[in-house]
């Protein structure tokens, strides 16, 4: 950057909010090492921001907010209340439902956009195999909602074998494989057929609960499930969340449960 | 199931305690009275808690609060029509003239800017007031609609603008 040409205002807000891109950072950094008038000018711009917050900070709303703030906060919790009351009373249907329609639209323009993508792809061979790895990260619910047995807790938590994914039979597997749409030789070294709701859960090895799982193509693959299953065992087991809300968490959406109870957006 | 609902409304009320005054300024920045600004921000904090109950992301809360707050207090000027938000900006700072004390230096100074900050284009003064409660740019596009240059361009624009009024009569 030329002497000539001082740092615009622009510039100069942009690198007092940490907003440039490291590149221009430091070229702005070493201008300002050695042109006192932009020096200057940042020092100004400082002051500036400094009143601004001030100003903010005399907002006559904030005393209006302050003094309301206990009614506020009597109104709010009653609507929370009444909030949860309804959603509890809400039939499970509902509530999915619910759950879609919450959803923003433009969530729905790029699943449709996906699907579009999708259906391409399939019809180009090649590419057969990264579709199937994309589609598998979550099971088909349609397919797969998961299916449990009767358990008592005492019974599940002393008759741990440590063997949480325990081999499905061959003529299941293909079973699964043809629900899914993935042609078994092509496939097997990219999936295992998996649990749903793993047996040390109290799954079963119905059809209904199982499902192909990429082993390590996507990020949330069968390894990060194995994990979720071992730490949901060892939280109903130590009595910390109820065997029902473990089933249910993992058969809704797996990911959604990995995120919820490791308290991450990604796997570990 | 009823334990988990419960601390979620406690985590819902602590936000609310903690960061309702500034989404309040926000809504009547926007031209909204303060009663229908209270109702926004009412309305606010469920939507919060229907989020956090869906187990929707958690992350960036704050951008999350601000662009819903934006579109609630919007959609209510809308639906109020224009006749309830003249004299709106009365509710901003309720002082604005200064006081026998205030009236010389510091003050005058923050008079001056609050008035050239007041005069200042809804969208610039909404980048403004979105930077100074701490968002990042990227979030302040997304509430504002705008591009991430076009957040740098008005910040840029109405902070020339403003120091340009501090150095007026």
């Amino acid at each position: 950057m030329p002497m000539h040409d001082h740092l615009s205002q622009s510039e100069l807000i942009q690198f007092l909010d940490g907003e440039l891109p490291e590149e221009a950072a430091s070229r702005v950094q070493s201008h300002l090492n050695d042109c006192n008038r932009c020096r200057n000018a940042l020092s100004r711009l400082k002051t500036l921001v400094e009143d601004l917050n001030e100003i903010q900070a005399t907002h006559g709303s904030l005393a209006a907010a302050e003094s309301s703030r206990d009614r506020a906060r009597i109104d709010l919790r009653a609507k929370l209340s009444e909030a949860s009351k309804r959603r509890e009373e809400m039939p499970a249907s509902r509530r999915l439902l619910a759950f879609w329609q919450g959803i923003p639209a433009s969530f729905y323009f790029a699943g449709a956009a996906i699907a579009g993508l999708a259906l391409v792809f399939t019809l180009v061979p090649n590419l057969y195999r990264s579709v199937a790895e994309i589609s598998v990260s979550l099971p088909n619910r349609a397919l797969t909602p998961g299916m449990t047995r009767p358990m008592r807790l005492d019974q599940m938590c002393s008759t741990d074998d440590g063997d949480f994914d325990p081999t499905v039979p061959e003529d299941r597997q293909q079973t699964v494989f043809g629900e899914y749409g993935i042609s078994a030789d092509r496939s097997r070294k990219d999936f295992q057929v998996d649990y749903l709701i793993s047996p040390q859960l109290g799954g079963t090895d119905d059809i209904r609960n199982l499902w192909p799982q990429s082993y390590g193509a996507t990020t949330w693959n069968a390894a990060a499930k194995d994990k979720l299953e071992r730490h949901l065992y060892l939280l109903v087991c130590e009595k910390k969340i109820d065997l029902a809300d473990a089933q249910h968490d993992i058969a809704t959406n797996w990911i959604a449960a990995y995120q919820k109870y490791f308290r991450t957006q990604r796997p570990l | 199931m009823g334990r988990e609902t419960c601390s979620l409304e406690e985590e819902v009320l602590w936000l609310h305690d903690h960061l309702r005054p500034r989404l309040i300024r926000y809504t009547v920045s926007l031209g909204l009275k303060s009663h229908d600004a209270e109702d926004v921000v009412q309305e606010v904090f469920l939507a919060l808690f229907r989020h956090l109950q869906s187990e929707r992301s958690r992350s960036n809360l704050l951008g999350w609060l601000f662009r819903v707050t934006h579109n609630l207090a919007l959609k209510r000027r809308v639906l109020h029509g224009r006749e309830d938000q003249t004299n709106a900006s009365e509710d901003l700072y309720p002082a604005l003239d200064p006081g026998p004390e205030e009236g010389i230096l510091f003050g005058e100074r923050h008079f001056k800017l609050r008035r050239a900050f007041e005069a200042l284009p809804e969208t610039d003064r909404l980048c403004l007031q979105l930077r100074s409660e701490g968002l990042k740019y990227r979030e302040i596009a997304k509430i504002l609609g705008i591009s991430l240059g076009g957040v740098a361009n008005s910040l840029g624009r109405s902070l020339d603008r403003l120091q340009r009024s501090e150095g007026e009569g």
